[in-house]
């Protein structure tokens, strides 16, 4: 508790030291909005052990031995695989956009999140008055919104149709820093595109990244978007990602968990118009003591709409895999269906698997469902390979890389599909 | 249409509402010392037992001082004054009776008004029925019988005296005093309840059964019941309550303790169907119940049935700890909230032997402003070698201000597990109503079809006299005031 305690007024401390906590005459919008940040992350403060948003989880535990707020060191240069892949490359260092090609397509905008608050007042203002007050984030997004220097600002105008995937490589990190990055996507109306974020390994240590993103999806927007984390054995990834819909738009997510010591993925849906499609697929593979967390949230406050979420995970050596998915159905919002399915393998008796499917349901005209399952691979399917002649450890293998295929073809890019099936296919015969 | 019905069944009177009025014997108001041990000198009972009392009772005020409730279920529950309450209330008049002619006719009386007419059970079905009317046992009946086999089945008070030896060695074993705040503050302040011990390779030659009442105005009830099924022995135990219609909040926190040795099995059914207060939500009886089976050999079985329909506030898990290698848990359960009812209530499986297999399966039906969660932990502990479980949820709603939750932990710490969880939630079928209107059903009769198909499953488990009841009850609570 006291360790808590004053790990939160060392961020409080800090942030009065290098900002002043009280108002000043001459604050932008920009740090006026860090201050409000920084108040509702002291009012909520870290999560208490017994939270049950937090139960599996206890994401402090990691903080602990961070060396925090201390400004980045030098980064290195790293190998980025899907750079050479057709589309717009976006790169990132610390979590601030280092570079962008100079000839973007018609209708797409990348800016830092400061100077799009002159070009784009209105966008941008509201959604950091919505994650400074916590209305779209928990206690770390507003802790990454206290400190984030700048930002990642993604504009998808109206109507326009993106023909290339855009690429965010987020190329490279100073070795143990906390960093809190973060990043706005919002795509106009009747757009379509599809982001890919990528986090190499990139030398990172025992790096600490604690970002949030916002989604804006306009009426009728399509936005597909894909993470894939394979950061360095110690490293740590909390990743906020707060989606909001309008009417009739169809947004999906695919979080690939490849890397990292701690990953939280907090992701939170609200499909906030009629006619809404949200898809959240993820996989996630935790080994040699990595602990991932999967939180999501689905709040349909509209009727008539649809999601679908499948989560699949791999735990072994003294692993411990987390599945927290939640979809709420407020009064009134009829006529939804929604769907989650979790499934996981245990591959020892020293990794854990933890699945908290929930349900919360008001209204009555809703099919809804949720399944989870929990074992070891099928034995019977182990058989019918082995009686073919294939040896245990190939057969295992097959059928482990058939398990996380299911997630992985979801993905609508061919050459990254590629990439990840050989990364697993690695991944998994280690 | 459809709406209107639901709203009427949602507003359903309470059919059970009365009140007996039998003089009683009642403790100060307040929770201290004294309180404690004016109980356990009322009920004459052994110093290590005082001493087990007091010292929960300090566990109890410590959490209460820390304002340490029980705050994760999806409940919400006004601030219950501790000490507004009278923790002690037992009938004057204590007969020893030998045949039910002797046992007060208004109790008789309030027997049939619940539509259990003792008499004709006690001959019919052949069930002994230790009737515990708010808390002191006022009647035990087939006790010869029962003597016979060897089984014990009295009051808790009674066996204290008589079989202290048994009481001591397994009172808390399975609930200890500090599990829970509720289970301490029952532990405090137990005033009676029902003891059962099926000596070793007995088969209980009867369902035996317990009627609680709360009847005393503004008294909790705190029922401590213990069941004991030696190796190789079999019992079917049976569990019904209604109460009378109050307009105070009724504090209820009962504990229930088996313990299953090897190759024995315990089957515990319940009927609950406690006041659920007004159709504005005013009163009703909060119900915080720690009920939990421990499968302590191999081979061993638990199962659970309940079937709640009362109670404003139900807080209830019914659990299983299978520490026996091969043992046997199973649930299944049949909710159903209305009015402004709010119900948390799951199980938890816990698997600790070698190829244990646990069932859940859990029905919920939701109507008018109520809330309806289950809660339910499956663990797997490292151990666990070849655990099973297959957990089944589905949820009913009824109306549009009604609300159905899920919330299932699964904790899996063993590769060899196998742990499966599904839950479902819909509404009523427009398209069955329709189907059954269309060949003549009226749609109050198609409603309660339905729900009935819906809760079938769990209704079979029920044994048969009880599964008669429950039938009954659901269509009562279903039709209301519908004709």
């Amino acid at each position: 508790m006291t360790r808590q305690k004053s790990l939160e007024t060392t961020f409080i401390e800090a942030f009065d030291k290098d900002l002043g906590l009280l108002p000043s005459d001459d604050s932008d919008a920009w740090t006026s909005s860090q201050r409000q940040a920084i108040r509702t992350f002291a009012d909520t403060g870290f999560p208490r052990p017994k939270s049950e948003a937090y139960k599996y989880t206890p994401v402090t535990r990691w903080i602990g031995d961070t060396p925090l707020l201390q400004t980045p060191g030098p980064v290195s240069a790293t190998r980025l695989p899907l750079s050479e892949l057709p589309g717009v490359h976006l790169k990132t260092v610390n979590g601030q956009l280092a570079s962008a090609p100079e000839q973007l397509p018609e209708g797409l905008t990348v800016l830092t999140l400061r100077s799009a608050l002159e070009t784009h007042p209105e966008l941008v203002r509201q959604h950091l008055k919505r994650v400074s007050e916590g209305t779209s984030s928990d206690v770390f997004g507003t802790l990454a919104a206290a400190f984030a220097p700048d930002g990642l600002f993604i504009h998808i105008a109206p109507g326009a149709v993106l023909p290339e995937p855009v690429y965010i490589h987020h190329a490279a990190v100073s070795p143990d820093a906390f960093i809190q990055p973060r990043m706005l996507v919002v795509a106009g109306e009747n757009s379509e595109a599809h982001i890919v974020e990528h986090f190499p390994e990139a030398d990172a240590g025992s790096v600490f990244e604690n970002r949030i993103v916002g989604v804006d999806v306009a009426m009728r927007a399509r936005l597909k978007h894909l993470v894939v984390y394979e950061r360095g054995a110690r490293a740590r990834f909390v990743n906020g990602l707060y989606v909001e819909q309008k009417g009739e738009s169809v947004f999906s997510t695919n979080n690939m968990t490849l890397g990292g010591a701690l990953v939280r993925n907090n992701l939170h849906f609200v499909p906030d118009g009629e006619h809404c499609e949200t898809h959240l697929n993820g996989l996630y593979i935790a080994r040699g003591g990595a602990h991932v967390d999967n939180y999501t949230l689905v709040d349909h406050v509209k009727p008539n709409c649809f999601s679908n979420e499948l989560f699949k995970g791999i735990v072994e050596g003294g692993s411990t895999g987390v599945f927290n998915g939640k979809v709420m159905v407020r009064q009134d919002a009829q006529k939804i269906n929604a769907y989650q399915s979790s499934k996981s393998i245990v591959m020892d008796d020293r990794s854990h698997v933890y699945a908290k499917p929930e349900l919360e349901i008001y209204a009555d005209d809703v099919r809804c469902s949720h399944g989870a399952t929990t074992g070891e691979l099928d034995d019977e399917a182990l058989f019918y390979l082995r009686s073919r002649g294939i040896p245990e450890k190939t057969a295992r293998l097959i059928l482990l890389e058939a398990f996380a295929r299911d997630v992985v073809d979801l993905i609508s890019l061919k050459e990254v599909r590629t990439y990840l099936n050989t990364r697993l296919g690695q991944l998994l015969a280690d | 249409m459809s709406t209107e019905y639901l709203q009427e069944v949602a507003n359903a009177d309470y059919k059970y509402g009365f009140v007996t009025e039998i003089e009683s014997d009642k403790a100060a108001i307040g929770l201290d010392e004294s309180t404690v041990r004016y109980i356990s000198a009322k009920k004459n009972e052994p110093e290590w037992l005082l001493e087990w009392r007091l010292k929960a009772l300090d566990y109890f005020l410590s959490l209460l001082e820390k304002n340490d409730k029980p705050e994760w279920a999806h409940l919400d529950i006004r601030d219950i004054d501790f000490q507004s309450i009278s923790y002690y209330s037992a009938p004057k008049k204590k007969p020893e009776l030998e045949s039910l002619d002797e046992v007060d006719p208004q109790l008789i009386d309030t027997f049939n008004k619940l539509g259990i007419p003792l008499m004709e059970q006690k001959r019919l079905a052949g069930v002994a029925v230790d009737v515990v009317m708010d808390s002191v046992s006022v009647t035990t009946t087939f006790k010869k019988e029962l003597n016979e086999k060897g089984i014990i089945f009295c009051s808790f008070g009674e066996a204290v005296q008589e079989h202290p030896e048994l009481v001591r060695k397994y009172l808390g074993s399975v609930v200890p005093r500090t599990d829970n705040f509720y289970a301490a503050l029952n532990s405090a302040v137990f005033s009676d309840g029902s003891f059962c011990y099926i000596p070793k390779g007995v088969r209980c030659p009867m369902e035996l059964s317990t009627y609680f009442r709360i009847n005393e105005a503004g008294t909790g009830q705190f029922e401590r019941t213990l069941i004991i099924a030696d190796e190789g022995s079999y019992v079917s135990y049976l569990e019904g309550c209604t109460a009378p219609m109050r307009d105070e909040n009724q504090l209820h926190a009962a504990v229930v303790e088996i313990v299953a040795h090897e190759e024995a099995e315990v089957k515990y059914s319940t009927i609950q169907n406690w006041y659920p207060g007004s159709a504005e939500g005013k009163g009703g009886v909060y119900n915080f119940v720690t009920k939990r089976g421990i499968c302590e050999g191999r081979r061993s079985k638990i199962s659970w049935t309940q079937l709640e329909t009362g109670s404003a506030i139900t807080w209830k898990y019914p659990s299983v700890i299978l520490k026996g290698d091969d043992s046997v848990g199973e649930f299944y359960s049949v909710a159903f909230t209305k009015g402004h009812q709010q119900a948390d209530t799951g199980t938890k499986m816990i698997h600790i032997g070698k190829n244990t297999t646990s069932t859940v399966i859990s029905k919920g039906i939701s109507g008018g402003k109520s809330q309806n969660a289950y809660r339910g932990l499956v663990k797997i502990n490292r151990g666990a070698t070849g655990a099973r479980n297959f957990s089944q949820c589905d949820s009913m709603l009824l109306g549009d201000r009604c609300g159905a939750h899920t919330f299932p932990y699964l904790e899996i710490n063993n590769p060899t597990a196998q742990v499966e969880h599904e839950a479902t939630t819909s509404k009523v079928g427009e398209d069955q109503i329709f189907y059954c209107q269309q060949r003549g059903i009226s749609e109050t009769d198609a409603i309660k079809l339905i729900v009935n198909g819906f809760c079938k499953e769990i209704l079979a488990k029920l044994p048969m006299e009880f599964a008669v009841e429950a039938r009954n009850l659901l269509a009562i609570e279903l039709e209301g005031s519908v004709g």
